[in-house]
């Protein structure tokens, strides 16, 4: 008897499907309008109810094949197996209702249309369709709808009425079929089962509703992919892999709307099983990497896209961009740079290409150790970025990049020049002004350096970086109160902009913070620095999440390993979150420290060195500190402790070095101190206070002719030095 | 421009300003039907100088904060216009504290609930491993034993996503202006489907317009007319000075910005304007690859290959 019925439903199915066809295909006899649409309000109606019907008849299959699988042999499974294809007409029948509403302008019933089918219990010939049909409402969602416009789905009646998912008896669950607007209310007695229940999620929002389809049609069409490369597959494998791709663009664009690039990429990760050789696919899926913040991998993937298009230049770029602003990977990312140049200076992206060099370069000269290849590398580096400029001459990075290069060889005059063109083409970049500001401390002009950090920072009112700067300009030219006010501004801004992560993890600290922000008088009343080195805050400041330390990053490494290690010594808890956060506190603390120390309150100075070690105990920049106020109290034996303290964690500590030099010439040891100095120097050829050191060590020795040409070096370099270092500006890609 | 134009928009004004607050909502339905006073405001927009602009703005805004849709609506359906104006280099030094100050309200106003809480806006990333109107969890679970397949197994708890809160912001500042400006293009992205096919096509002109100045590749995207004040400006400019091109500063979009750009093009090809959505999308296109942001590439090149090689709809339905 069942089978019966169910022939019969899918006979009468497949005639409203029909009959639907002929109707689409008749010409219109008149050419009133209302006839028309008449006409058309017909055909929905039959491919509606043609649809409803063949989802029943399919979900009765579905049943009865289910039932007969517990009951008898899988004999029967074989004899059921046909009748669960639909065929082409009832697959049009469904697919057209809710494509031909939106194509007479209704949307809502469209939409509406869309939903009811895919509300439908699904059966396993519905599989394929539903991929399609999610994806295609997911289009229209996305495509033609706005937040504003946007009606979500009626939840699911309460199951009080209805029987159970699994006990689906035909007349009472059908009977309970939701009324959706628009619909017909005819035929109640023939709709599918819709899925119900008391927990079903029921999206409210458009972004959730494209999302749940989206992944949907995912799941499916990840299953459905072909991986069979073999020749008879080809067809059916480029059909799949389409599919998968148009739900992933889609898929793509909904999820980047929202910024959830970690979902996104783990979804590309699923892609790959079937993407060989799919360029589209991979790229995308490292793009998304770099979004998520996964750098390794996402060079890794990038390096699989060059195998595919070895001309593309964009993947190179992106991926010379990584090795260079995450990866600290100096050496590939110069490569990366080149195989953009080997494409030729006609490609778009050639000036972008000689960019990459340019920055690859200088950032391996300030490591380099030998100065023969220092000056090589800042040559090289300079050369990139001319011939950037010359191939894209309104872009102001290239003049910014190439003012820097020449402020890091201290030709300021030069660079001043190149900046101010920068600034030209875009006024209100930073470090552009920021470098300004430190060319023109470089000149001795304190007071303009100044104004224009005010204008920095009136365009970027809280930016750490030119804070910093700003402090020992302001220590300079005014005093150290005041210097000490625009550092609680800092405090302030710190406790504000990182207020969210605090109350997430536990805090560090003592709680110094709380209290000197909450304090209404100025630092200078309530009593409490130097941060000017080569791998010190601003870097870190300029991009906390992007870790831009290139020269220490082994010593951050180092530290953080021997924080952990001290936070199972102390009850010192150690931090999840943002370690870039939590340092940045620590440059602020030991700012201030500095300033502490120049007003002669060694106290007060300790207080704060104190403050920043009880949040990193063990850097280099704390210890370095410790033994500044240890030399300003004439404990010599303790500042030499902290001061090779601080160079064994970071031998590139250029201060360390120099003060440890001066600390082993007073205690005596000037064989030591000299071999120490020489080291500082020959790392960072532009500290004019090494050499002054190494000047004095060595006409102590009486070595008068090398002292004397070490202390005029060291004037001459005076005279060009800026307030803090240049390297303090990042370069990034 | 006419003068009677600008007469009748001076009327007009001074008639919007003689409304109460109570009038002024009902005066919502209305604006809908003044042609003439659209397009004129639109003109308004479009010329380097109009002593009403000003005055524009204000009201404008007014019927932003009455809080009645369609006043709401009106004000909306200019930002494009306005963005325009705002962001052209050429315009820089000209006066724009109102029309900061209508952004800028516009912002505020957005950001806080009614009762003056901070707004924060939550939706709910579905997952497949609980039951949903749409499926049964059992049909779709994965294949392959995967770590993720594992991982979204653990995590049944449905993911929130959170924007907001964000702050109150006084005054536009180069650090937090494209925060603000890409929150107004949001909000104007929210109702889009409510605005007209003008608002539509200078939407994809402000993109196009706003990816090219100072780009050299601009000739390949040719300006679609010179009705826009400002590409004729460039080109007197580049006259005087014998042959050598004068670069026109470029206009530098925060990647944000670009997205909400891109959110809009999209939705407005699809609607109507297929050829200009396709220009602003090149040309933003064109603008991320050569600044290299990663996420404005995703959506763009999602976008290009959706619409080159599949079987997913093209912007002809819709």
């Amino acid at each position: 008897v069942e089978t019966m019925s169910n022939r019969k439903l899918r006979m009468i199915a497949e005639a409203f499907a029909v009959k639907g066809m002929a109707l689409e295909k008749s010409p219109p006899k008149t050419t009133s309008k209302i006839k028309i649409a008449q006409m058309e309000e017909q055909i929905i109606s039959c491919y509606e109810k043609s649809g409803d019907i063949a989802l029943l008849y399919l979900q009765e299959c579905e049943k009865g094949r289910s039932s007969s699988l517990s009951a008898s042999s899988s004999s029967s499974a074989f004899a059921a197996a046909p009748s669960t294809y639909v065929g082409p007409l009832l697959e049009t029948a469904i697919q057209r209702a809710p494509i031909l509403h939106i194509q007479m302008g209704d949307l809502e019933r469209g939409i509406n249309r869309f939903r009811l089918v895919l509300r439908a219990v699904e059966s396993r010939a519905t599989q394929n369709m539903r991929m399609t049909l999610a994806r295609q409402l997911a289009e229209v969602l996305l495509r033609g709808v706005c937040d504003s416009t946007y009606s979500p789905p009626q939840p699911p009646l309460g199951p009080d009425k209805s029987g159970s998912l699994s006990r689906p008896s035909a007349g009472g669950v059908i009977g309970t079929a939701i009324k959706v607007a628009g619909m017909k209310s005819a035929n109640l007695a023939l709709r599918p089962k819709q899925y119900i229940g008391e927990h079903l999620f029921v999206p409210k929002e458009v972004t959730e509703e494209t999302l749940l389809l989206l992944l949907i049609s995912e799941s499916l069409a990840t299953k459905e992919a072909i991986l069979s490369r073999s020749e008879e597959h080809t067809k059916s494998r480029v059909y799949t892999l389409q599919n998968a791709c148009a739900v992933y663009d889609l898929l793509t664009i909904a999820l980047v709307k929202r910024a959830q690039y970690e979902m996104l990429s783990e979804s590309f990760d699923r892609s790959m099983r079937f993407s060989f050789e799919e360029f589209h696919l991979w790229m995308q899926f490292a793009l998304s990497l770099i979004c998520a913040g996964k750098y390794q991998r996402a060079l890794l993937v990038l390096r699989e896209c060059h195998r595919m298009e070895p001309k593309n230049a964009l993947v190179a770029l992106h991926a010379a961009k990584l090795c260079f602003n995450h990866l600290q990977r100096m050496d590939e990312g110069i490569d990366w740079a080149k195989k953009v140049l080997e494409l030729g200076d006609d490609s778009p992206y050639a000036h972008k290409g000689y960019q990459a060099l340019g920055i690859g370069c200088s950032l391996k000269a300030s490591e380099a150790p030998l100065q023969a290849e220092r000056q090589e590398l800042q040559k090289k580096a300079l050369d990139a970025f001319m011939r950037a400029y010359s191939l894209d001459e309104n872009n102001h990075e290239h003049l910014f990049y190439i003012g820097l290069q020449y402020a890091l060889v201290r030709q300021i005059s030069e660079a001043i020049g190149f900046v101010r063109k920068s600034l030209k083409l875009n006024d209100t970049h930073l470090e552009s002004l920021h470098l300004l500001a430190l060319l023109l401390s470089a000149q001795k002009k304190y007071q303009e350096a100044l104004k224009v950090i005010e204008i920095a920072l009136s365009g970027h009112p809280s930016n750490l970086s030119l804070l910093f700067t700003k402090v020992k300009l302001e220590e300079f030219v005014y005093d150290s109160e005041e210097a000490l006010m625009t550092c609680k501004r800092m405090l302030e801004l710190w406790k504000s902009t990182h207020e969210s992560m605090l109350s997430n993890e536990s805090s560090r600290g003592t709680g110094l913070l709380e209290r000197v922000t909450s304090d209404k008088r100025s630092l200078a009343h309530i009593h409490l620095v130097e941060f000017s080195d080569r791998d010190s805050a601003a870097k870190y400041v300029q991009n906390p999440p992007k870790s831009s330390v290139h020269n220490s990053i082994a010593a951050s490494r180092v530290e953080q390993a021997l924080s952990e290690v001290a936070s199972s010594i102390h009850s010192y808890t150690p931090r999840q979150g943002p370690q870039q956060a939590w340092l940045l506190q620590v440059q602020i603390w030991l700012t201030i420290a500095e300033i502490y120390l120049s007003m002669k309150k060694p106290d007060e100075a300790t207080a704060c060195i104190q403050e920043a070690s009880s949040i990193f105990p063990l850097s280099h920049h704390v210890m370095f500190m410790r033994g500044l106020v240890h030399e300003y109290k004439h404990e010599f034996l303790e500042a030499k402790k902290f001061y090779s303290d601080a160079v064994s964690i970071n031998p590139g500590h250029i201060k360390s070095l120099q003060h440890l030099g001066v600390i082993l010439h007073d205690l005596g040891n000037s064989v030591l101190a000299e071999k120490v100095l020489r080291n500082a120097v020959n790392m960072d050829p532009t500290s004019h206070h090494a050499w002054n050191s190494l000047g004095k060590v060595l006409e102590c020795q009486d070595e008068f002719d090398s002292a004397s040409q070490c202390l005029l070096t060291a004037v001459e370099l005076e005279s060009t030095s800026p307030i803090i270092p240049f390297t303090a500006i990042p370069r990034l890609l | 421009m006419a003068t009677m134009e600008q007469r009748m928009l001076q009327e007009w004004i001074a008639e919007c300003k003689s409304l109460s607050r109570a009038e002024l909502s009902s005066y919502g339905r209305m604006l809908k039907e003044q042609k003439e006073i659209t397009e004129a405001i639109y003109g308004v927009f479009q010329q380097p100088d109009n002593e009403l602009r000003d005055s524009i703005c204000g009201q404008l805004f007014e019927f932003y904060r009455s809080g009645d849709s369609e006043c709401r609506r009106f004000c909306l359906q200019y930002i494009p216009s306005i963005l325009y104006y705002y962001l052209t280099p050429s315009n820089k030094n000209k006066s724009l504290d109102r029309l900061e100050a209508l952004l800028l309200g516009i912002y505020n106003l957005d950001v806080v609930e009614v009762d003056g809480r901070q707004k924060v806006k939550t939706c709910i990333i579905p997952t497949l491993a609980k039951p949903s109107i749409y499926h049964e969890p059992v049909h779709l679970s994965s294949v392959a034993l995967t770590e993720s397949a594992l991982s979204s197994h653990q995590k049944k708890e449905t993911q929130l996503i959170k924007s907001g809160p964000f702050p109150q912001e006084k005054i536009i500042t180069a650090q937090n202006r494209f925060s603000i400006l890409s929150h107004v293009l949001y909000i104007y992205n929210t109702g889009i489907a409510c605005m007209k096919g003008t608002s539509h096509e200078i939407l994809c002109k402000m993109c196009s317009h706003l990816c090219t100045t100072g780009y050299t590749k601009q000739s390949l995207t040719p300006q679609t007319n010179g009705s826009l004040s400002t590409s004729t400006l460039s080109d007197s400019t580049s006259l005087l000075t014998n042959g050598y091109p004068e670069y026109q500063p470029r206009v530098h979009l925060s990647p944000e910005f670009m997205i909400e750009m891109l959110t809009g093009v999209y939705y407005v090809m699809f609607n109507g304007h297929q050829k200009s959505g396709r220009e602003a999308l090149e040309n933003i296109h064109y603008v991320a690859c050569q600044q290299l942001l990663s996420e404005v590439i995703l959506v763009t090149s999602a976008i290009k290959n959706s619409l080159s090689s599949n079987p997913s709809g093209q912007p002809a339905d819709g």
